[in-house]
């Protein structure tokens, strides 16, 4: 009997298909050898029952799995790790498809599956990978309850709908089991991202061409939810690391710390709570410039606010910025000697024109004056595809291709108010941000970050400047949609009922950011948050665990009582025991009796199905008839069991020569 | 050990085996040939419909009145009137109509001159088999004076009250109630019906021997009665005494229950067709010859007793009712 003969064909391909879906995503994780063979093992299962060919020997079998195990254990070490333990899963999960002989069979295939849903949350846990899986499980769930109507009579929608009740009676007990299972301190499933492994974002250092690779980037930097309405898009510069140092074509922080810097603050401040995503640097993000330090971090000398480790997972902080201030006004002489040094012999003719701008204009100011006015009247271009620079990057920028973006401008205009004798600085970070109108917060992504300068003048100390906003200043006005901007107001107005700003994007953001906040972020702490607000104060983990005991004996007991309630009557008396034994001895070979099957009909399609078992099959449902339904019986009960005990139809079968 | 032979027989491989062996009914002996001889006699002239003639007899042994529905032309009055020759028993026809009176089924009393008083001519009701054909083209009125002689046995005409003769039975045919010119069936009226039989259309083979095969109408005057009146009171008899089991009575009773749930059937079925369905099985059981009755024969009747009795709720197209009987089947396991 061929593997069709006793499984469901459609489930099997159901199946096949769910761990196709479940094995292809990790392709950019996983060897390619593992992705083609176990795609391979599938493929030929389906083809296998499609074609109806004979399942494989299992010494076949048996050989395929050793050499599996001894080549993961050859690559991976005798202990292997994450990747190492994915890659033999998955491996097994593809050579178990293989093996689909009966029903049993089917299911723990279908089990494997629910496995590999797991490895994918080692991986990745955003709120879309996790919606893919559901439907993934809610698939596999289906696929075992086909497999388990083995009498192939129920339709596809009932079976979607079991496999919904299943699946969803499983959620109050995931439910409980995600809000009190102890946790560890850290994010679910440990760090997602592989120790060592690059984090976008922005660096400490800034050479041509940096920010364009963020500048394409669609991810999210963090997100900010703002206690009051009214920061300008002019005023959202969200402050970086600092950049002191150039060497002629790179800008670097410098390993030097400057003394703090005096803040004197004006009236206008506001206050807002980020949530940053991790970048696996210690600086936090804060608006120009943050007016103090959050718990469990510093405000350095630069303004700049970081983390006492490395941000290796999502962060929240609250901060209050000030948006009218004055800062270092009383700078030391050296901090202005750093921010004024430039490379001896780099970028010969900026230098020259920094020092003509300096005689000709007499002070800071007028110099600041003259070079925005200069970005802004001759042809400079606003584009993220420039021509490559060579060494004097400057002066290529400057004089010949004028063609840049924001790190362009910032580095030239600082190179040019240093050879003028004006202090500068560059300050990496992002401006601007995203209006999430659903979720009513500031969506910070990778393409907002920036560079601008900050240049020193005796009277107003460091102020901020934005080359580019001369150049571009649609790239500062449009960074941003605020929805306390007027056209946006009067725009939701005019659509009527379904305001245009609520786009697809949006809503994502707003779905990930709750993910976010409600699932992942779902620590140790706030767990103890939970229990303390129920009335819990001390709970450690045993206590923990007896709650969750507590709390899940109750639901498992309901779950089979209700099971129970449903399960048909106990088998009463040993005529019918005899017969339920008889019955299960024939779904062994495939001959599953269908609940509402009559002994006789069920005895005449064995006839017609299994002709070899025909002759025992007819003697033991006359004596179980007899006994059960007429008046008088050919043999006594003791002899049906007799009759069942010898009842061997996988023997009869196998000495017909039946294949099965 | 006398059951051991025919069980066997019973259950020899082969798809669609019959066994006529009733080794397990004393009182069997001729009858039983003489029914078999009727069962291949009707089977000659409707081609290709063993199971609904089967079902047919099944409804007449169990003593009950049948309908045969479906649209015209799928030979529900050549079934008809095949039974009722086949069954030798005296038989009268009625075509319904929508001018047909009350008198025209029980008949009246006329003044007789001769005796000078009223003589009561019998209406065709007073028969062994009466053939109602096309009975929901008649009005209400004339419908019911039928219906009240099926379940009384008996007629009262001018405050006399007449029995029937012994036995009795109506084989009524109506078209589908979507068809023009029809007065549908009250439920209660259908309930007086044992089995509501559809014919459906002849398969192709079937349909083929038709084709080429002479005049029904002429094969159908060449049938002999091949059973009596006695034969059928002896049969009805021994259904009566077909064996019930608990097993089985309990099955009957889930089938029952479900029916009753709510969700399903704008109402279950009622404790007279309950024991109107045993009764069926009972019969099918004996034409099987069968000494006692399996849930097989209770899924083989099933359709016909309770068909025209359920009424699906969410009944859409032509073939709801039966699906939900196939359904209700398939959901009721076996204790």
């Amino acid at each position: 009997m061929s593997s069709a003969a006793t499984l469901r064909t459609g489930a099997v391909y159901s199946l096949l298909g769910a761990m196709a879906a479940l094995i292809v995503p990790h392709t950019p994780r996983l060897p390619d050898w593992l992705m083609l063979t176990v795609l391979a093992f599938l493929l030929w299962q389906s083809l296998a029952t499609a074609l109806r060919w004979k399942p494989l020997s299992r010494w076949l079998l048996a050989g395929m799995s050793v050499a599996a195990t001894a080549a993961v254990v050859i690559s991976f070490g005798p202990v292997p790790d994450r990747e190492g333990s994915v890659v033999l899963l998955v491996l097994m999960a593809g050579l178990k498809c293989l093996e689909l002989r009966s029903v049993r069979d089917a299911h723990v295939a279908t089990l494997l599956g629910h496995f590999l849903i797991v490895t994918h949350f080692l991986y990745s846990q955003t709120a879309l990978l996790a919606a893919f899986l559901a439907l993934i499980l809610l698939w596999l769930v289906a696929t075992g309850v086909a497999f388990q109507d083995r009498n192939r009579t129920l339709p596809p929608v009932r079976i979607l709908r079991t496999a919904a009740v299943i699946a969803g009676s499983a959620l109050p007990l995931a439910a409980l089991l995600f809000l009190l299972f102890p946790r560890v301190q850290g994010p679910l499933f440990g760090d997602a991202a592989t120790p060592g492994r690059a984090t976008t974002g922005l660096g400490d250092a800034m050479s041509p061409g940096d920010i364009v690779d963020l500048g394409l980037s669609d991810e999210v930097a963090f997100r900010v939810d703002f206690d009051a309405v009214g920061v300008g898009a002019h005023e959202m510069y969200w402050r970086g690391p600092v950049l002191w140092d150039f060497d002629g074509r790179t800008w670097r922080a410098g390993r030097r710390a400057n003394p703090p810097a005096t803040v004197r603050a004006g009236r206008r401040e506001t206050g807002y709570r980020v949530t940053l995503e991790p970048h696996g640097r210690r600086w936090m993000f804060a608006l120009d410039v943050p007016a103090a330090a959050p718990a469990g971090a510093v405000l350095g000398a630069d303004l700049l606010l970081r983390a006492q480790h490395p941000i290796r997972t999502r962060t929240r902080y609250v901060v209050r910025s000030l948006l009218d201030y004055r800062v270092g006004l009383e700078e030391s002489e050296h901090v202005l000697r750093r921010a004024l040094r430039l490379p001896p012999d780099a970028n010969p003719r900026t230098v020259a024109l920094g020092t003509l701008l300096r005689t000709r204009s007499g002070d800071g100011h007028g110099v600041l004056a003259e070079v925005l006015s200069m970005f802004r009247q001759q042809p400079f271009h606003y584009t993220l595809a420039p021509p490559a620079l060579g060494r004097d990057s400057v002066d290529e920028f400057l004089f010949d291709t004028r063609r840049g973006f924001c790190e362009h401008y910032a580095s030239a205009f600082a190179v040019i108010m240093r050879a003028a004798g004006v202090p500068a600085r560059i300050v990496t970070g992002y401006q601007g941000g995203e209006y999430n109108n659903v979720g009513n917060y500031l969506v910070v992504r990778q393409s907002h970050a920036h560079a601008w300068v900050e240049v020193w003048l005796p009277d107003q100390g460091w102020r901020r400047v934005d080359p580019t906003a001369a150049v571009a200043p649609g790239r500062v006005e449009t960074g941003s949609a605020l929805p306390w901007r007027d056209q946006d107001a009067s725009r939701a107005r005019d659509t009527g009922g379904w305001p245009s700003w609520i786009d697809a994007r949006q809503v994502l953001d707003h779905l990930t950011r709750s993910w976010n906040d409600w699932v992942l972020d779902y620590s140790a702490e706030r767990q103890r948050g939970l229990l303390r607000y129920v009335g819990l104060s001390d709970a450690g983990w045993p206590r923990l665990a007896a709650l969750l005991a507590a709390a899940v004996a109750p639901a498992v007991a309901a779950l089979a009582a209700l099971r129970l309630r449903h399960r048909p009557a106990l088998r009463a008396d040993r005529v019918d025991r005899a017969y339920a034994r008889f019955c299960s001895k024939l779904e062994r070979v495939g001959c599953a009796r269908r609940p509402h099957e009559g002994p006789y009909d069920f005895a005449r399609r064995i006839a017609m199905t299994r002709p070899a078992l025909s002759v025992p099959v007819d003697q033991i449902t006359l004596a179980y008839v007899g006994l059960r339904y007429a008046h008088a019986a050919p043999v006594s009960a003791a002899g049906l069991e007799a009759l069942v005990r010898a009842f061997a139809p996988r023997r009869v079968l196998r000495q017909s020569g039946a294949r099965y | 050990m006398a059951d051991e032979v025919s069980l066997t027989g019973q259950l020899a491989p082969g798809p669609g085996h019959r066994s006529r062996s009733r080794a397990d009914t004393p009182e069997s002996g001729g009858s039983a040939a003489r029914l078999s001889h009727a069962l291949a006699q009707i089977n000659d002239i409707v081609l290709g419909k063993e199971r609904q003639v089967k079902l047919c007899l099944a409804c007449i042994l169990a003593g009950g009145h049948l309908l045969i529905e479906d649209v015209p032309g799928v030979g529900k009055t050549t079934l008809a009137q095949a039974l009722a020759r086949s069954l030798g028993l005296s038989f009268q026809r009625i075509q319904f109509t929508s001018d047909l009176l009350p008198a025209d089924v029980v008949g009246v009393s006329i003044f007789d001159q001769l005796s000078g008083g009223f003589r009561f001519r019998p209406g065709p009701v007073f028969a062994q088999i009466l053939l109602a054909d096309e009975i929901n083209r008649a009005t209400p009125k004339a419908q019911s004076a039928l219906l009240e002689a099926m379940e009384e046995r008996q007629v009262t005409v001018d405050g006399e009250t007449r029995a029937l003769p012994e036995p009795f039975f109506v084989i009524a045919t109506q078209n589908p109630a979507t068809q023009a010119g029809t007065f549908a069936l009250p439920e209660s009226q259908l309930d007086r019906f044992l089995m509501r039989i559809q014919l459906g259309y002849p398969d192709a083979r079937a349909e083929r021997a038709l084709l080429r095969g002479e005049d029904r109408r002429d094969a159908m005057r060449r049938l002999h009665g091949r059973l009596s009146a006695a034969d059928i009171l002896a049969l009805q008899r021994q259904v009566r005494e077909i064996h019930a089991s608990e097993a089985l009575l309990d099955y009957v009773q889930a089938l029952v229950a479900r029916t009753r749930r709510p969700g399903r059937f704008v109402a279950g079925l009622s404790p007279r067709s309950t024991v109107n369905l045993l009764q069926a099985a009972r019969a099918w059981a004996h034409l099987d010859g069968r000494g006692f009755v399996l849930p097989e024969d209770i899924q083989n009747v099933l359709p016909g007793v309770a068909g025209h009795r359920l009424q699906p709720i969410d009944a859409t197209g032509e073939r709801a009712q039966e699906e939900s009987i196939s359904a209700l089947i398939a959901e009721v396991p076996l204790p």
